[in-house]
């Protein structure tokens, strides 16, 4: 107990000179531990899986992941957390006094200088990759970050206005709309898109002005698995071209020209799961004869809207 | 793509932030292969590829026994029966008939739990997955998604709410120009968006330069982020008064009989300005609807709710089906609690966080199943409980959200979308 009290006497003393001397874990860090989060996070209450009697312990973190990155104290929710409002729901220690502004300078101060368990104590992994939470972990931000080549292509695409996004956040899988886009009949050059080669996922051309020539280009496009032509002013000639897209899955044709004739063009494509064909010249038998051609293909004709059930509706 | 990532320059630190800052707002961790995660222990089916949410909020607190998860004991049920659905062996309220029928667009959640029993903290903590707290206010999954993720019309804003915006659906501490479009009347179309009569273009073009020259000098010299945010909002709201996509606002150009298939009413009104809305590549539309809290007349007022709800949810699915929106969009119905099985003296129910039920559909959802489950109350979840988090970290997953990205606020506090939240992978494919 004494010893405890004249450890703690020792770091508040400490404090006068910290501005020069480096913060000693055992001596000044340690105690407030002991005093302030032990009751909690020693070896018999583990809560929140998380032991903070021991740097192993620190190092580990627990169900929220680590508490201690070293150098960056702001990313320490060993610190972080003890310098809340004290009704929040977060703040620590949930028991017991809270740090006080001396105790939670001493911390910030050791995290800043490197988070040093002293002499003898070497850390095994960098703490910064093990991060959880850490934004930094090369594999995965390659994938998620266009890098490269590819940034190039896609940067001049959104240059001419072109939206340029990846499939699901991963970076080698791209989709392109044209929709925004504002281009006329003999500007969408698809050709453009050819640099991407096998990444291109999804087009979307929905609302356009697109015509059945400037269609002629997909062939180039055989990565397609997903297309969109919906409200454009394409008509049966142009499945000529799209069935040329030997990947593709989905093909929405709602509100367009497309007839039953047209729609059978698309028999070779085994791929096709879904083709939506609502508003367009594509009558139930149509769509029915394209399914039996395709196995597996759904082809939505779409479904009547009906009004309201007089009876039960409220006054509104 | 072999050809296009050959080369992987070695990125130094400066170097990569360049680029996230070229790209994409921030750096996000969830690519195909989330190994690095909790979750990597299964990815789903198949990817979901949501790209918007209809979002469609029942404040109040909607009984969950008299709609999504009826109850067979005579003590609980009321009045209310249960009807069977499109897909055998799922039976909901007959007070939902057309949702019945349009089951297998729909998982329903029935074990949805909350920790929050009040109607502020509790909206406040389904819209944010974080508690309310007095020092901060989180942002909504709509301005998350916008943040994160950019608009895909530079047109119209990224997120619009119907009805009354709802606490923990704002723009929390984001920048001004993530803060959802409030439409207060969806039939109103959307005020002041047109030129005044008598102005011609010219005039116009005019008074904007003169303003602009006015607000120079205050620009030069307190080009701080809030000043330049105002001056961003009035580029945005000129850029709209111009734009073609006005026309997404409004509801004269649908056709009579559509119109009516979804309500007249502001909530049946506001579900198709959703779709046209998200047509127009708005990324995430709230409408929502009042008047579920039940703790008098339960069983009159979620009969003429739930007709209501009802007659819009089930047009907009098959709407959106017609249209294969339904593979880019999500639709989400949600509340805050649900209700007690004991029946009041006022014939009513009171509010019951511990279990209720939402629904997910679109997007990735697989259709036509039950997810959870809850006692023969409807009290308690019984199995595969879903905390409100969680919930939202499904519908995050699904839109291809970081989940384990953290932001930090401007005092430094660092938050996640859907905080500590696991997605339910088994939803999907």
């Amino acid at each position: 107990m004494n010893a405890q009290v004249g450890l703690r006497f020792s770091a508040l003393v400490w404090l006068g000179f910290s501005a020069s001397a480096a913060v000693d874990f055992d001596r000044q860090i340690k105690p407030i531990l002991e005093e302030k989060c032990y009751r909690c996070h020693d070896d018999e209450k583990v809560k929140g899986d998380l032991r903070l009697d021991s740097p192993e312990g620190i190092l580990a973190g627990g169900k929220g992941g680590i508490v201690l990155v070293s150098g960056e104290p702001n990313k320490s929710s060993l610190f972080i957390l003890t310098t809340y409002p004290k009704d929040d729901p977060d703040y620590m220690p949930q028991k017991g006094e809270g740090l006080s502004t001396p105790e939670q300078n001493l911390l910030r101060a050791w995290i800043e200088e490197g988070a040093s368990f002293g002499k003898g104590f070497v850390h095994d992994q960098d703490l910064r990759v093990q991060s959880k939470f850490a934004d930094a972990d090369p594999d995965s931000a390659r994938k998620y970050m266009i890098m490269g080549d590819a940034l190039e292509v896609v940067e001049n695409l959104r240059a001419s206005d072109l939206l340029v996004d990846t499939v699901n956040h991963d970076s080698s899988l791209f989709e392109v709309s044209y929709t925004h886009a504002d281009r006329g009949p003999g500007e969408f050059e698809l050709s453009s898109l050819a640099p991407l080669k096998d990444s291109l996922k999804k087009l979307t051309l929905a609302r356009t002005r697109i015509t059945n020539e400037d269609l002629s280009l997909l062939s180039e496009l055989a990565s397609i698995e997903y297309l969109d032509l919906s409200r454009t002013e394409v008509d049966d000639q142009s499945l000529d071209f799209v069935s040329q897209l030997a990947n593709l899955r989905t093909l929405n044709l709602r509100d367009t020209k497309i007839t039953d004739k047209g729609l059978l063009k698309l028999a070779n494509l085994k791929q096709l799961e879904r083709v939506y064909v609502w508003g367009s010249l594509v009558t139930a038998t149509g769509a029915k004869r394209l399914e039996k051609r395709i196995e597996g293909v759904a082809v939505k004709t779409g479904t009547s809207i009906s009004p309201p059930n007089r009876g039960r509706s409220p006054q509104s | 793509m072999k050809n296009i990532l050959k080369k992987f320059p070695d990125q130094d630190r400066r170097e990569f932030l360049a680029y996230s800052a070229k790209t994409f707002l921030g750096v996000g961790l969830m690519p195909l292969a989330v190994r690095s995660s909790a979750f990597a222990s299964a990815t789903p089916a198949r990817m979901p590829t949501a790209k918007n949410v209809i979002y469609l909020y029942m404040a109040g607190g909607m009984s969950h026994l008299d709609t999504l998860d009826p109850k067979s004991d005579r003590s609980v049920k009321g009045p209310v029966e249960a009807i069977g659905t499109k897909e055998a062996g799922i039976q909901i309220s007959e007070y939902l008939p057309r949702i019945a029928s349009q089951m297998d667009k729909l998982a329903l959640l029935r074990s949805l739990s909350s920790t929050q029993g009040a109607h502020e903290e509790g909206r406040y903590f389904m819209h944010s997955s974080y508690t309310k707290r007095g020092t901060i206010v989180h942002p909504g999954m709509g301005s998350w998604l916008v943040k994160m993720d950019g608009p895909r019309n530079p047109n119209l804003p990224g997120v619009i709410h119907v009805g009354s915006p709802n606490p923990g659906g704002g723009s929390g501490f984001f920048e001004q120009k993530f803060a959802p479009l409030v439409i207060g009347n969806p039939e109103a179309g959307l005020q002041n968006s047109k030129i005044r009569k008598g102005t011609t273009e010219k005039e116009f073009e005019d008074t904007v330069m003169l303003t602009n020259a006015f607000d120079a000098e205050f620009h030069r010299k307190y080009n701080q982020k809030k000043t330049r945010a105002y001056s961003d909002m009035y580029d945005d709201a000129i850029k709209l008064m111009k734009s073609r996509d006005l026309a997404a606002f409004e509801l004269d150009l649908e056709s009579k009989v559509i119109r009516e298939a979804y309500g007249n009413n502001p909530f049946g009104q506001g579900c198709l300005l959703a779709r046209r809305l998200v047509e127009h590549d708005v990324r995430f539309v709230e409408v929502t609807l009042g008047g579920w809290d039940t703790h008098t007349n339960n069983f009159e007022r979620v009969a003429e709710n739930g007709q209501v709800l009802d007659q819009a949810l089930g047009t907009l699915l098959t709407d959106l089906d017609n249209r294969g929106m339904l593979e880019e969009t999500m639709v989400v119905l949600a509340t805050e609690f649900g209700r007690t099985p004991k029946i009041n003296d006022n014939k009513g129910r009171d509010h019951s966080p511990t279990a209720f039920s939402c629904a997910l559909a679109g997007g990735g959802i697989r259709g036509g199943q039950v997810y959870g489950e809850t006692d023969t109350t409807g009290r308690f979840v019984k199995s595969e409980k879903v905390d409100v988090p969680d919930f939202n970290a499904t519908i995050a997953y699904a839109l291809g959200m970081p989940l384990e990205k953290t932001v930090y606020s401007p005092s430094g506090r660092p938050f996640r979308v859907a905080d500590k939240g696991k997605p339910i992978l088994s939803l999907f494919g």
